[in-house]
């Protein structure tokens, strides 16, 4: 059985087969980095549109004031700073 | 980085070395090629079975453990699988060479009956007969490497043997 495979004659591959399987990598790796950027930008644009529609929840003076004014009857130390 | 192992190359993989896939890729490229045409019998469809293989151990190169093949056995069932899965239908090769003397005919007759013989059974015992009686592997890695049981891999094997015998009759 084994002289059937060695008597079949097997057609040389094409001579750029290695080259071509290295760009198609290469070109893969780009995709994968361009797919990657992408879905980064839109995850930020979703956090930014998010934090929009909610400026309640942004840290800003403002609202830090509020909270030490809240404290400031809890605990004395925040007298002196307020 | 020529003398790194294949192993010590998929390891340079995981961290995406394409330094190491170049090499991996020039090494192996002929010999899985004609692992790949035994079992598809097509140059075209063998070559992108390679490809296709290549590029999944580019892709998911995690998915070789150390811990449990060498890199080659791992790469030869990925290859073998691909060549059986391969859903295409096969366009039928027509051998045209120009024949000058008897000897060449001669050889010509014999690589088409072969061919022909080869063609007529399916994919799974073509492979199955690769594995076993040309590459010489034991029966229970060739089972392996199909993934099946070794009865059924006696069964592919009787049955692809008596289909061959039909055809070379």
């Amino acid at each position: 059985m084994k002289n059937i495979y060695d008597k079949l004659e097997i057609p040389e591959p094409n001579t750029d087969l290695e080259s071509r399987i290295i760009t198609a990598a290469m070109h893969n790796k780009r995709k994968y980095f361009f797919a990657q950027s992408a879905a980064l930008a839109v995850c930020l644009v979703i956090a930014i549109m998010v934090l929009q529609a909610q400026p309640s929840s942004l840290v800003t003076e403002e609202n830090m004031l509020s909270d030490i004014d809240f404290y400031d009857d809890q605990y004395g130390f925040y007298k002196e700073i307020s | 980085m020529l003398d790194k192992t294949d192993e010590e190359l998929m390891e340079m993989l995981k961290s995406r070395s394409a330094q190491a896939f170049s090499i991996l890729v020039k090494r192996h490229t002929s010999y899985f090629y004609k692992v790949a045409y035994r079992v598809v019998l097509e140059r075209e469809t063998a070559e992108d079975i390679v490809q296709k293989a290549f590029l999944k151990i580019w892709e998911k190169p995690n998915l070789w453990q150390p811990s449990k093949a060498k890199f080659k056995t791992w790469f030869y069932r990925i290859v073998c699988n691909l060549a059986i899965d391969d859903k295409r239908k096969f366009k039928t090769v027509e051998l045209n060479f120009d024949v000058e003397d008897t000897h060449e005919e001669q050889n010509l007759d014999e690589q088409k009956l072969l061919y022909k013989a080869l063609k007529s059974i399916p994919t799974r015992q073509r492979a199955a007969i690769m594995l076993v009686y040309f590459e010489e592997k034991k029966q229970a890695d060739a089972a392996k490497i199909l993934g099946i049981g070794i009865k059924a891999l006696e069964s592919l094997l009787s049955r692809a043997k008596d289909a061959l015998r039909e055809v070379v009759k």
